[in-house]
């Protein structure tokens, strides 16, 4: 029997009260994190800081009281210098985390990087840095990066399922399958109702060819949500290997509507027109989902669709990229203790 | 992935959490110590809270991990040193999920299977630590031998001959792959493994270790060999007369003895005080009858640090065959006391029954034979084949020395630097050091824990509480801090234990008696809500009723079945808050609980036209026609509110309750099935599920779920009953007997109460 919603807000409510009149000691809340409320306006505060900051390097709290109202102010470079400044001096693992964001909003992905990689030296145990750290590693496409920590975070907070989930993500990268599929698994049963999951297990199923099991578990997912373009795409591959075309072709266009450069969606339309024997519009798609991701199966279908339109030599060119490919998956899954992928091809050869 | 929604309740509790970590922090004084076992736990806890003082979270965070760590790990060692292995695995386990790194408390973890016999668990072990460093040639190591634990000698033999790819010049590897290819029965292989595991001039020691282990496989010539060369070396290395001595009873049984105390003596005159070999010699003299020889190496093993039952055992043999009754019942009696199943190494039923009948013996011969019965009654009793004599016992004594030999070698590996310092111990030292550790870790998981309330991740948090919890439950503020977290997680009715015990410290704390009261209302507990809240609500002093609170009490009253109680708070409630759905279907309760079903309709209706999917309105109203015997708006009243609500399990009972009634048993027993699975402790669904299956002739099911509901509401009539009938229908006439009496017998019981 629960309490119903209005009590427990009326009695958290007693709480409140309670410790607004006990009131957190400006000391503990500096303790915990928290700035300590400047009392002037942020422009004279600004004046302030800057001001001590040209007369010599601030103490740590003022350097990143200095960085927060410059990235409030939008001024990212001063920001990051009296983050990098805080960082260098004291170590510390808050500067480069912020750093890490700051960089990362500029689009320096392997900056923020390298700050991450500081943060970990000096808080390897930390939550937040590890997750960072393995997301950015997964943004940049090192996925050998990421999972190390990433088995990490799911062994000492097993009760999350976004670490399954990016681990799984990981490991399909790689070529993992059956280690994605098991770990995908976990994250199903600590998010019931996750529909990226389910996405995430689609593909799975999809590289190995389990197309029946890959459109149950996406035909779940878009019922959970109509709008996502993730399952419609990757239903489409599984239509597309269980040979309706219509269909695949169907959820691929409604994707590149959306999103013209999808490139799941790019290469279920050139699988299509493979089977079509509309060689050249096939070879236009899949260019452009290689400009969207580059996978050994995209390769492999390239150097078909140019052996079919006549080229050899660029035919050729996409079969060495596709066994460079799986040569760098098989050296990955060595390195992960596992077997050696499956060839992944695709449908159309 | 979409993040769980944060819940209203959630953002209002946070200043409550900055409250508990302001208490938490503000009593932080945390010394590293200099020395001893607990260095490294403190040094990481003072720096985690030098960290927190200086705003770096994710410093601190790591630091504490690191704490807690190093924590598990001493845990695990202390129960390492006290032999608790089961204590040793949970310990190391925990310690392997709390940090990043974990290499060391992975690899205690697989040694402590090993030692468990868990052969497969230290493989999965030992093989995630290769794969993570394969260049670790120990670990390599280690993971063959677990291979070979787990009777895969081949796979144990292919990890070497890798390792050894690795480290070729390393002897111990040489020397461990040559005895896994001595388990294949590759001999060959292994002598010329050995050979070069020796080296030239051959080193001494790893001779004698070649010796061992010739015999333990059996090659008794080559241990001979080995174990002789190793002597022309050095004619007083340690070990080599012994195993020599070991060998010729293994080799020659009793006709070896001779030859066997010979090589133990001369063990002994090189370490005159060895426990093991004075204990073999004795033995050894003992069986030849020689009994005043065998005084001395037996006295000198009854004298180590952790004497066997087995020096004792034979002491009191040789004592009784040289006519020294006293002291041989008094070395008897001994010998029992550390074989007892009590005792500090229990033995087995036939070393028992044996020390029995020999302790029988010399109380005959000493002239009590009242003692003497008793004695050999208990060696009957203890169902020992008497024939087996002190020959079984020397036999018994070699094979665990043969097995004993891995299990010696796992428990030396497990021996860390600290580890070692703890044997030493006292059992009140090492009861003070754990409780040290275990204050410094709940310290740690309770700052923990406040760190990630504060950051709204409750469930989290309540993790790390409870763990805390479990360590120190007395941890000032700890209680409180994780009542809060579990009430901030959604998980109420689990915070009214922690915030009863927090309670217990700060009792005039209003708003934590008031949060008690809310969660032992969602824990089932309405008699101890009203009690909590009473004070708010219905004393004189009360003043003006806070609606929500007097919601509370409303509700806590009506469902301990005190709704006349309720009355007067319900108007004053409705007098200011006439448009509160949830008030109405409480009253509407009230008035159903009261007979007075028309009012209640009304009160139910009034609800719902508040609000449609109000919880417990239609529900309310399917109970009332239920009671009404008009069961088609029972069941459409039940689904409506299971619409709204599906997962309201006293809904779902009920509605199966219809459904039965109705005839549609199947779908009945799909919702009861599912209603069981969810909550094993439901006794209505228990019983109504054992009750249906049985008239479907399915006894044997519906007995389980009847024993269950029996079990879970004892004084229930009606479950005894119908699970006599299940016993009845499969023949056992007892047992369906005795449910039908006790069935009886409550029965007469109510009548007399009504």
């Amino acid at each position: 029997m629960r309490v119903p919603g209005a009590i427990a807000l009326a009695a958290v409510a007693w709480l409140w009260t309670l410790t607004s009149a006990v009131g957190v000691d400006p000391a503990v809340a500096r303790t915990a994190g928290e700035a300590e409320p400047t009392p002037l306006g942020r422009a004279e505060a600004l004046e302030r800081l800057r001001g001590a900051a040209d007369r010599g390097p601030l103490p740590r709290d003022l350097a990143m009281q200095l960085a927060s109202i410059e990235m409030a102010e939008g001024n990212t470079a001063d920001a990051a210098r009296q983050l990098e400044s805080v960082a260098e001096r004291f170590d510390s693992v808050r500067a480069l985390l912020g750093l890490a964001q700051l960089r990362s909003r500029s689009g320096d992905v392997e900056g923020a990087f390298e700050a991450l990689d500081r943060a970990r030296d000096l808080a390897p145990n930390a939550e937040k840095v590890l997750a960072a750290h393995a997301r950015t590693a997964l943004a940049m496409g090192r996925p050998m990066a990421a999972i190390q920590g990433l088995e990490q975070l799911c062994r000492m907070h097993s009760t999350v399922p976004q670490y399954p989930y990016l681990l799984g993500i990981a490991r399909l990268q790689v070529g993992d399958l059956a280690g994605s599929e098991e770990i995908l698994g976990t994250a199903m049963e600590l998010d019931p109702r996750s529909v990226l999951t389910r996405v995430a297990l689609g593909l799975v199923y999809n590289k190995q060819k389990r197309y029946e099991e890959a459109r149950g578990v996406l035909e779940e997912a878009a019922r959970l949500d109509p709008a996502e373009l993730e399952v419609a795409a990757a239903l489409a591959e599984s239509f597309d290997g269980l040979g309706d075309l219509t269909e695949a072709e169907a959820l691929a266009r409604r994707v590149l509507e959306a999103r013209p450069d999808h490139g799941n969606a790019n290469l279920v339309v050139g699988l299509v027109r493979m089977k079509q024997e509309r060689y050249a519009e096939a070879k236009d798609a899949f260019e452009r989902a290689l400009r969207a991701e580059s996978s050994p199966k995209v390769h492999y279908q390239l150097s078909l669709a140019w052996a079919r339109l006549g080229d050899r030599e660029r035919s050729q060119h996409h079969l060495e990229r596709y066994r460079a490919s799986l040569r760098d998956m098989e050296a990955h899954l060595r390195q992960l203790g596992v077997g050696a992928p499956a060839a992944e091809q695709g449908g159309a050869g | 992935m979409p993040r769980r929604r944060r819940s209203a309740v959630a953002a209002l509790v946070v200043p409550a959490a900055a409250w508990v970590l302001a208490g938490a922090l503000g009593a932080s004084t945390v010394k590293p110590a200099e020395d001893g076992p607990l260095r490294s736990v403190l040094r990481a806890m003072a720096l985690a809270e030098s960290r927190l003082g200086e705003g770096e979270m994710e410093m601190a965070e790591s630091a504490y991990r690191q704490g807690l760590y190093e924590g598990w790990r001493l845990v695990g060692s202390l129960a390492v040193a006290e032999g608790d292995d089961d204590a040793a695995l949970e310990a190391f386990r925990r310690a392997s999920t709390v940090a990043a790194g974990n290499r060391d408390a992975l690899r205690s973890l697989g040694l402590v299977h090993l030692r468990l016999g868990s052969a497969p668990a230290a493989v999965a072990v030992f093989r995630d630590l290769v794969l993570r460093s394969p260049e670790d040639v120990a670990m390599r190591r280690l993971f063959s031998r677990a291979l070979a634990a787990d009777g895969q000698a081949a796979a144990a033999v292919q990890e070497l001959e890798e390792a050894r790819q690795r480290a070729p010049e390393d002897p111990e590897l040489a020397f461990t792959l040559g005895m896994g290819h001595l388990r294949l029965g590759d001999r060959a292989q292994a002598d010329a493994l050995f050979t070069e595991a020796a080296g030239s001039p051959p080193d001494v020691g790893i001779l004698v270790l070649v010796g061992r282990t010739y015999r333990d496989f059996g090659h008794h010539d080559a241990a001979r060999g080995a174990l002789r060369r190793a002597l022309e070396l050095d004619p007083e290395a340690r070990r080599a007369h012994y195993y020599l001595g070991t060998v010729e009873l293994l080799a020659e049984g009793r006709a070896g003895l001779a030859a066997a105390a010979e090589s133990l003596r001369r063990e002994l005159e090189l370490v005159p005080d060895d426990p093991q070999a004075n204990l073999f010699l004795g033995m050894a003299l003992v069986e030849e009858r020689r009994f005043g020889e065998a005084l001395g190496p037996l006295e000198i093993a009854s004298r180590g640090p952790d004497p066997s039952a087995d020096a004792f055992h034979f002491l009191g043999q040789a004592r009784f065959g040289l006519g020294d009754l006293e002291p041989a019942r008094g070395a008897l009696e001994r010998a029992l006391e550390l074989a007892s199943p009590t005792g500090p190494s229990p033995g087995p039923p036939d070393q028992l029954s044996s020390i029995h009948y020999q302790l029988g013996q010399a109380l005959r011969r000493l002239g009590r034979p009242e003692e003497a019965a008793r004695s050999f009654e208990a060696a009957k009793s203890a169902s020992a084949d008497l024939a087996r004599d002190s020959r079984d016992r020397l036999s018994r004594y070699l094979e665990s020395d043969l097995a004993g030999g891995d299990a010696a070698d796992v428990t030396s590996t497990l021996q860390t630097p600290v580890a070692s310092s703890l044997v030493p111990l006292s059992d009140d030292e090492r009861k003070a050091l754990r409780t040290e550790v275990s204050t410094s870790m709940a310290r740690a998981y309770l700052n923990l824990g406040i760190l990630a309330t504060r950051e709204q991740r409750f469930g989290a948090a309540a993790d790390l509480l409870a763990v805390g919890s479990d360590l120190a439950p007395e941890l000032p503020g700890l209680q409180k801090a994780l009542g809060v977290a579990l009430w901030s997680a959604d998980r109420r009715g689990e915070a009214a234990a922690p915030l009863a015990k927090a309670r217990r410290s700060a009792p005039d704390d209003a708003a934590l008696r008031r949060m008690l009261a809310l969660a032992s209302l969602d824990a089932g507990d309405p008699g101890t809500a009203a009690e909590l809240l009473e004070a708010d609500v219905a004393s004189p002093a009360a003043g003006a009723v806070e609606p929500s609170l007097g919601y509370a009490y409303a509700l806590a009253l009506v469902r301990g079945g005190r709704a006349a109680e309720a009355a007067p708070v319900f108007e004053r409630l409705l007098t200011e808050n006439a448009e509160w759905p949830e008030l109405h279907v409480v009253l509407g309760q009230a008035h159903a609980q009261q007979g007075d079903f028309e009012a209640a309709k009304a009160s139910l209706g009034r609800a719902l036209d508040l609000r449609g999917d109000v919880a417990g309105a239609h529900a309310t109203l399917g109970e009332i026609h239920l009671r009404r015997g008009e069961l088609e708006s029972a069941e459409a009243a039940l689904r409506a509110e299971l619409r709204s609500h599906p997962a309201d399990r006293r809904a779902r009972h009920h509605l199966a309750t219809v459904l039965d009634l109705r005839g549609s048993s199947d779908e009945a027993l799909d919702l009861l099935r599912a209603l069981v699975e969810e909550d094993p402790g439901h006794a209505d669904a228990r019983y109504l599920l054992g009750k249906i299956l049985l008239g479907s002739g399915e006894v044997r099911e519906a007995s389980l779920h009847l024993e269950a509901a029996v079990a879970l509401t004892p004084d229930e009539p009606q479950a005894h009953y119908q699970l006599g009938q299940a016993y009845q229908k499969l023949g056992r006439v007892d047992d369906a007997r005795a449910r039908f009496d006790r069935f009886r017998a409550l029965k007469a019981a109510e009548r007399g109460a009504s």
